[in-house]
């Protein structure tokens, strides 16, 4: 009994599969057979455990010599193959050229933009601790209802958290002082310095020459330097033990010194101060009232952020009186590159610039599936061969698809050096500091683009070529279906609405650029020059202003608390109240600017009503008030001259209502500002000079200063090449949109000339038949060009709506914004069609040129 | 002058020795018989192929079993340039081996 049920029994699956999944395809099921056979026998002989065992062991000897077996056979092939592709790329050279280049172009520049990305991407990410490290954001919620997010939190944060909050590890509050004054006795410089809490360096990856991270900080008047400051500020050698005069008397000694941060890093500074340092010029660090500090924590492993979140969310609300209307949240220190605290950042451009790459790449690969398909026709006598010789379909698949896998692996050998050449063209337009470090991962990645931009490109082509009728390949009739025409007139017209998309996109972007630029500011941007102004200056003002006043060429002089690129010190809601505020109006908003007297005369604002500040009024320094226009509005107020305003409990008194103008960019509205000589120190000094002898002017202010506070070397600029920094992102987004637009034109116009030159060839007996029967020259070219003009006239109609969307919400952010006239999408249509007709022109010409005996003569 | 591995002339002796039943399974064990080795499937099927394809056999089909779906089983057959190729790697074994047994290997 048992023996008869064992004998029909199966052998098991498993080694089977294998050997089905490895042996040549024809001999599968006679080894199958063959196996079964023995195993039966095995089993009668020796039983089911021997022979399960035998048949496993079998399976699994035999992948070697299987898998040796079907590699050399796959490798025959491919040298088959090969020299199939390069005999036909030395036949067809130029298709071959135009073929490679294009995708070579596409390619290059799908390389370079995933750089960029990766790049941008990579901020922050050198922290060994990244995964740990937060960074303090306090969301404010404002009387209408909005939130303001901001990294500012007060001082005593730092030590409450970690005194109350086990999960942190570490904690630092750090103060980014732009324009400091450092030196030593006899050369000065401004800086930029962080004071942080000695945390720090246990927290952020900081890498020290000399010096050590454990000692470094931890006497209050110590300074770590980076390298390149150390070499500026002693350039005769070494820093470490020397000092630096810091503030009015004090001096900060040379502890250590640091390579400097990565470019891909958001927290940059040039040297590293205790916090402590601070106390010296008054300030209290441990204090829940002023907001001057940034927060970082470092959060132990594990810790359930959620919960901490929610923990650590009312903290203001129970410490911090002034405060109360905020939450303290907390976000990852990846993110503080790429996010805006509003919601933009540079997360859009890579998100425009990742469609951007694809779609270049899709451009290109689009060109490979054209000419391909288009030559299939051309080669259907040798697939026709192929077929009738024995030739499996998915043989010739595989054998046309790796065609254009090899094309694209020309492209991308190509396309590699093209990229590499290119970075520091990069670099330049967008700012990064790129290195092309060609290692494992970068050459993984683009071995894996290019075989897949191959395959994609070749899916369709292979399709087709590979579904012919043989017998009517090798009879020579096969003409293209109606089906592939029309793909082929989607494809251009798809390549064409993009590139027509795209000169819409590039003249808009550049208009609004133009427009933020030139824009009228309501004041005169011009002919200002402006330096920073820190303490030691700010204590010799007064003699300044006489030293300058000794030059005609100088107009005007002034300080501001603004810098005109930033925001100001706002407030806003109850901390704002005035007289005849009937109706119980609160202000969101409210910059408020100090400046002095001259302010309104060296930017040449007008006045709506009343006065602006003036000397001959001692008492407007404690008790005057000017506001704008929108505040004005803001407030409800008809005749606001006289009222009494109050902010923060401290009342004003407003003398003046000055003309609206655009305090910073213009991406935002006018708001309200009010101007008053309390809550911001003064930051920066405004020169208007005359338009004469520009060079002497600046050089005499340079000496003036000079002689004020010797050493001090100041850094003067104009004030529109300051205002031009505002809309750096544009401008790279513009210069951006002008080479990608350029690309895409390129590309598609390449194909094309390639597409016209294979038609043009396909119909040349048609052509000329047409001669002969009596048609003019004009006629066929109007006939040839038929087709491409009604792919872009399709192109049109694709790209208008789109690209109208597409720059209507990229302009909706702005404020103030340039119009969309018809006149930019009439000038897209008008130059893409003139480049489809340059492009396709060439071939088209030629034929209905030629001489209709030769066209005959063909075969 | 193609000449035939060592591998392959195990093989091709087995077929021929096998004559009308020369299969897989009668092959294999042939060859484990008379030579000890222990061949897969794998290993001979690329063997035949290659010989297959060097023109040194055929394959041929069985009639059908006679039962339902039964499929016909290939055999192989040496043909006359593979008997060829047999003797020319017989002669070439005398050859090279010629002299040795004069060396009176068996003696030390």
């Amino acid at each position: 009994m048992s023996s008869a049920r064992s004998d029909r029994r199966d052998p098991p699956r498993w080694p089977e599969r294998i050997i089905k999944g490895l042996a040549w395809a024809e001999d599968r099921p006679s080894i199958i057979e063959n196996l079964r056979e023995e195993y039966a026998y095995l089993l009668l002989a020796k039983g089911p455990r021997t022979a399960d065992l035998w048949v496993w062991s079998h399976a699994l000897r035999s992948v070697g010599p299987c898998l040796a077996y079907r590699s050399y056979w796959r490798f025959v092939m491919f040298v088959n193959n090969l020299k199939l592709v390069l005999r036909g790329i030395n036949r067809h050279k130029g298709y071959a050229a135009i073929n490679i280049a294009g995708l070579a172009v596409g390619l290059a520049s799908f390389i370079l933009i995933s750089l960029w990305i990766g790049y941008e991407t990579s901020y922050d990410r050198f922290h060994e601790n990244r995964a740990g490290l937060y960074q303090c954001v306090t969301e404010q919620r404002l009387p209408n209802g909005e939130r303001s997010r901001f990294v500012n939190t007060p001082g005593a944060l730092t030590p409450f958290l970690k005194a109350e909050r086990p999960e942190i590890l570490n904690a630092t509050r750090s103060v980014e002082w732009m324009d400091f004054l450092l030196g030593t006795t006899d050369k000065r410089f401004i800086e930029n310095i962080r004071f942080v809490d000695p945390d720090f360096l246990k927290m952020f990856s900081v890498e020290f020459t000399e010096g050590c991270a454990e000692t470094a900080l931890s006497r209050p008047h110590s300074i770590v330097l980076t390298q390149e400051l150390a070499k500026k500020h002693f350039p005769e050698g070494e820093a470490v033990g020397r000092e630096l005069a810091f503030g009015l008397d004090g001096s900060l000694l040379v502890t250590g010194v640091i390579k400097s941060f990565p470019p891909n890093s958001s927290l940059r500074s040039l040297s590293l101060v205790p916090l402590a340092a601070l106390e010296d010029l008054g300030w209290d660090n441990d204090e829940w009232q002023s907001g001057n500090y940034q927060t970082f924590v470092h959060l132990k492993e594990k810790t359930d952020l959620e919960a901490f979140q929610a923990q650590i969310l009312g903290v203001y609300e129970r410490n911090a009186p002034n405060w109360e209307s905020s939450a303290l949240t907390l976000r990852p220190i990846t993110q503080i590159h790429l996010h805006d605290l509003d919601g933009g950042g540079p997360i859009l451009y890579v998100a425009v610039f990742s469609g951007l790459a694809i779609l270049i790449l899709l451009l290109a690969m689009v060109n490979t599936t054209n000419l391909a398909t288009a030559r299939s026709f051309l080669r259907a006598k040798e697939i026709g061969v192929r077929k009738a010789a024995g030739a499996f379909k998915r043989q010739l698949t595989r054998q046309i698809l790796m065609e254009s896998v090899l094309m694209a692996l020309f492209s991308g050998c190509l396309a590699v050096p093209l990229a590499s050449a290119l970075v520091p063209v990069l670099n330049r337009w967008t700012g990064a500091r790129i290195g092309f470090a060609f290692d494992v991962k970068t050459a993984l990645f683009v071995a894996g683009v290019v075989v897949l931009t191959g395959v994609a490109s070749g899916l369709y082509p292979a399709f087709v070529l590979s579904s012919m009728n043989p017998v009517r390949a090798i009879k020579g009739s096969v003409k293209p279906g109606k089906n592939s025409l029309l793909l082929r007139k989607i494809l251009l017209a798809f390549q064409f609405s993009l590139s027509i998309f795209m000169i819409v996109a590039m003249i808009g972007v550049n208009r609004q650029l133009k427009y933020l630029n030139a824009k009228e500011l309501g004041y005169n941007r011009s002919q200002i020059v402006t330096m920073d102004l820190d303490a030691e200056i700010s204590g010799c003002y007064e003699i300044l202003q006489t030293e300058m006043a000794r030059n005609p060429q100088i107009l005007s002089m002034t300080r501001s608390s603004s810098n005109f690129e930033r925001p100001n010190t706002t407030t806003g809601g109850a901390d704002v109240t005035w007289e005849g505020n009937a109706s119980g109006i609160e202000m969101p908003r409210v910059h408020l600017m100090r400046a002095d007297p001259e302010f309104a005369e060296t930017f040449q604002v007008e006045m709506a009503e009343g006065r602006f500040f003036s000397n001959a009024f001692p008492n407007d320094l404690a008790e005057s008030a000017v506001i704008n226009e929108t505040a004005a509005r803001t407030m409800g107020l008809d005749a606001p001259v006289g009222k009494r305003l109050s902010i923060w409990d401290r009342p004003f008194r407003i003398i003046g209502v000055i003309k609206d103008f655009h305090f910073y960019s213009l991406r935002e509205e006018i708001q309200p500002l009010i101007f008053v000589h309390r809550y911001a120190g003064f930051q920066r000094i405004f020169i208007r000079i005359g338009p004469r002898n520009v060079p002497e002017t600046l050089e005499f202010i340079r000496n003036a200063i000079g002689k004020v506070v010797p050493g001090y070397v100041p850094s003067l600029r104009f004030l529109d090449d300051n205002l031009r920094t505002i809309y750096q992102s544009e401008k790279r987004m513009e210069t951006a949109a002008k080479y990608f637009t350029l690309l895409a034109i390129l590309i598609s116009c390449v194909g094309l000339l390639g597409m016209t030159s294979f038609s043009t060839k396909q119909r040349t007996r048609e052509i000329a038949i047409r001669k002969v029967i009596g048609a003019s020259e004009g006629r066929i070219i109007v006939q040839l060009l038929r087709e491409t003009l009604i792919s872009v006239a399709a192109a049109n109609i694709v790209a208008y709506p789109l690209a109208y969307l597409a720059l209507r919400t990229w302009l909706q952010s702005y404020a103030y914004h340039a119009t969309l006239g018809i006149g930019m999408f009439v000038l897209a249509s008008l130059s893409a069609l003139a480049l489809a007709i340059l492009s396709g022109g060439g071939h088209i010409l030629k034929a209905s040129l030629a001489n209709p005996v030769d066209s005959l003569h063909y075969e | 002058m193609k000449g035939i591995s060592k591998a392959e002339e195990m093989v091709l002796l087995a077929v021929w020795r096998l004559g009308d039943e020369a299969n897989g399974v009668t092959i294999r064990r042939q060859i484990l018989k008379s030579a000890g080795k222990n061949y897969t499937y794998g290993t001979l099927y690329g063997l035949l192929r290659q010989m297959d394809r060097k023109g040194y056999l055929r394959r041929a089909k069985a009639e059908p079993l006679p039962k339902r779906g039964g499929r016909a089983k290939s055999y192989f057959k040496i043909t006359p340039s593979g008997t060829r190729a047999l003797k020319e790697a017989i002669e070439l074994h005398q050859l090279v081996w010629k002299n040795i047994d004069a060396l009176s290997l068996g003696k030390p």
